[in-house]
């Protein structure tokens, strides 16, 4: 019985060293010899699923280069393209869909005729990111142009500021409220100032220095792009002997502005709230009225909006 | 024909003679208010004799219309109760009621002379009260008016009228006032709508306290970066924990809108932060501009001097030489180091008032000190 068994086991063991040697030569042959039989198959003109599958993941290499170049304009576009936002957005909306068509397709390995179209929509995708990088250019001139016109916006501003200050003349004052009325600055309107006289409790205009009782001022002050908030204006009125007329040492004070400090008749805290026109009033009752010009001048945040006269006989 | 002529010489002469007795009694000083009157009051204090010459406008208990033309004063020494502080006392009190009578032409009604709190104070301890009484008597004597009536104020009655003094009408009852002095910080406010009770303040830390403990914690290091950094140990200790406690005790965060400052260092700091105000009596400010004024204080001394705070006025219109002239005197007044303590112990109150949500409005007053004159003599006037 010993015998026998011996000569089995042998047997079996050449059996399997042979079905391990064809087995790796097997599995040799198709990791390392397919593609010289695909390229063979493809110069034969045949059409194989082995084939199918080497266009797809050619078609994957290509998507994904283009993606990888798509997101760089993306970012170069993102990065400069405020004023034509919406325009890119579509654009992008666009080729989001497109992406996840071809997505679609590519996972879809085995019906021939979705290649084509994945292939297709490939070359419509590459198209639309060339769109997207001509758009970027203009974003970009765009900017550049915005800029130049900016820069020469602000020495424009700070020319007419620097004549004023030289000049005091006040035309040229308003026009400079108005160009910065874009930035954080109110505009001003309807300035009106007046010497008041009570008479029997009615409240008469006077243009006498012996008659005044009291002097009043109105304007009205807006700005659509100033934030809401509580605002203060600052009410100077100067007089005929060039100095600060005030109301009570309590209500007087200084402020900055670009040619220093300057004394105040009297502050208005105004909650303001974006594009309202809010009217102001002020009046200012002193112990004695000088003949002659009283100015009134109206600051915010340190740059005059406003200014008027009224001559005192 | 020469009757009419007469009567015409007449009134002439009439209007002549009141003319020149209305710019006699207004002493040909340079007024500021229309329809004004010219007062003085004389303070018989506990280191002299101080007279002030006030313009009362007729607005002064509405806008705190009232001007200080004139501020004198001689050192006397009275509380000491010694026979020699009392004859220079009394000779002060004399010249000064004679100056203003003669030279400054103002007549006897509008003349007012009173005893402050602190001399009551130091009588009443040192038993001394018929010191008082004497020198009024013999002052009344030697002015031949028996009649003349010698107020003393007690510390209430004296913060009641600073306060009516200073603070304007429309602010009465909304402002908390401070008076930071050499030895202590008092004050009050109004709380019941009403001028009879006022709510008092007392802090013992005043200007000269807080930098004499800076000092003596500063040992033999002189220099201004130990006695700052003294400073601030002397304000974080003591000081911190009575500011908390009183100011929480007046309960006057609650029921003001307005903290007023009175006392030297409120004049110091007034005229060295705002030069360009130097006519104004009061000026409000921030926490941070007197925190930003601190730090120049310590680090840049050099730039409050006359010559340097007088180099930044740029508006034409200031009397730069005014202007130069108090800061001269301010610096006079208060060297670096005390200049350091009052501002310090200034911020330390400031801070309790400026609350995250709520801020009060801070104002510096520089005539503090006449304050309660100008009030005791609208007082005397309306009577």
């Amino acid at each position: 019985m010993k015998d026998l068994k011996s000569p089995l086991l042998i047997l079996l063991s050449v059996l399997l060293l042979i079905a391990t040697g064809l087995l790796i030569t097997s599995l040799y042959y198709f990791y390392y010899k397919m593609p010289v039989q695909v390229t063979i198959a493809r110069e034969a003109g045949k059409d194989t699923t082995a084939m199918d599958k080497n266009v797809n993941d050619s078609l994957v290499k290509m998507y994904a280069s283009t993606i990888t170049e798509l997101d760089k304009s993306f970012d170069a576009a993102w990065n400069n393209t405020d004023s034509l936002k919406t325009n890119l957005d579509i654009k992008l909306d666009e080729f989001h869909n497109l992406r996840n068509e071809i997505i679609a397709v590519l996972k879809e390995r085995g019906a021939n005729g979705d290649l084509g179209t994945a292939k297709q929509k490939i070359v419509e995708l590459q198209q639309r990111i060339e769109a997207l990088h001509y758009t970027n250019l203009d974003v970009e001139k765009e900017n550049k142009r915005l800029i130049a016109l900016l820069t020469r916006l602000t020495d424009y501003d700070n020319k007419i500021a620097r004549q004023n200050a030289a000049t005091g003349d006040i035309s040229n004052r308003q026009s400079y409220s108005k160009t910065t009325g874009n930035g954080d600055i109110f505009l001003l309107n309807e300035l009106r100032f007046s010497a008041i006289q009570i008479d029997n409790e009615r409240e008469q205009e006077t243009n006498k220095a012996d008659q005044t009782e009291k002097l009043s001022g109105s304007f009205k002050i807006k700005n659509r792009n100033i934030q809401s908030s509580n605002a203060e204006i600052m009410i100077v009125v100067v007089q005929p002997d060039g100095r600060v007329a005030q109301n009570s040492t309590w209500d007087a004070g200084t402020f900055e502005t670009a040619e220093g400090k300057k004394i105040y008749s009297g502050k208005l805290s105004v909650d303001y709230n974006r594009g309202e026109v809010k009217q102001l009033v002020f009046s200012l009752t002193a112990d004695k009225y000088q003949h002659g010009d009283y100015t009134l001048k109206v600051y915010h945040k340190g740059i005059l909006i406003g200014e008027i006269k009224k001559t005192l006989s | 024909m020469l009757k009419s002529y007469t009567r015409n010489i007449s009134l002439f002469a009439c209007f002549v003679f009141l003319l020149n007795n209305y710019l006699h009694a207004q002493g040909n000083f340079n007024l500021k208010f229309k329809n004004s009157a010219v007062y003085a009051g004389i303070e018989v204090g506990s280191k002299g004799v101080k007279m002030s010459i006030l313009e009362v406008g007729k607005n002064a208990q509405k806008n705190g219309a009232f001007n200080i033309l004139k501020d004198t004063s001689v050192n006397t020494d009275f509380i000491s109760f010694s026979d020699k502080t009392f004859d220079a006392t009394l000779n002060g009190l004399h010249s000064l009621y004679q100056t203003a009578l003669l030279d400054y032409n103002i007549p006897g009604e509008r003349i007012f002379s009173v005893f402050s709190s602190g001399v009551k104070m130091q009588a009443e301890k040192d038993n001394k009260r018929s010191w008082i009484a004497n020198l009024a008597d013999s002052f009344l004597v030697r002015i031949k008016e028996p009649k003349r009536k010698v107020e003393v104020i007690d510390a209430m009655s004296e913060a009641r009228l600073s306060h009516l003094g200073i603070v304007p009408e429309s602010r009465r009852y909304t402002t908390f006032l401070i008076d930071i002095g050499s030895g202590n910080t008092k004050g009050g406010y109004f709380p019941n709508g009403n001028t009879e009770v006022l709510k008092l303040f007392n802090l013992n830390w005043g200007t000269k306290t807080t930098a004499n403990a800076t000092e003596v914690r500063s040992g033999d290091d002189k220099t201004v970066k130990n006695f700052n950094k003294q400073l601030a140990r002397v304000l974080a200790g003591a000081v911190d924990t009575e500011v908390i406690y009183a100011v929480n005790e007046s309960g006057a965060y609650n029921m003001s809108d307005y903290i007023a400052f009175s006392g030297g260092i409120a004049w110091s700091v007034a005229n060295l932060m705002f030069p360009e105000l130097v006519e104004n009596s009061v000026v409000p400010v921030t926490y941070t501009e007197v925190e930003k004024f601190n730090d120049l204080l310590v680090n840049n001394y050099a730039m409050l001097s006359d010559v340097s705070i007088v180099k930044t006025i740029t508006d034409k219109s200031l009397d730069k030489v005014a202007i130069g002239a108090e800061i001269k005197r301010v610096n006079k007044v208060f060297d670096q180091k005390s200049l350091m303590a009052g501002t310090g112990l200034l911020l330390k109150i400031m801070r309790q008032f400026e609350g995250v949500y709520e801020k009060k409005q801070f104002y510096l007053v520089k005539n503090g000190q006449v304050g309660w004159i100008s009030a005791y003599v609208n007082q005397q006037v309306s009577k």
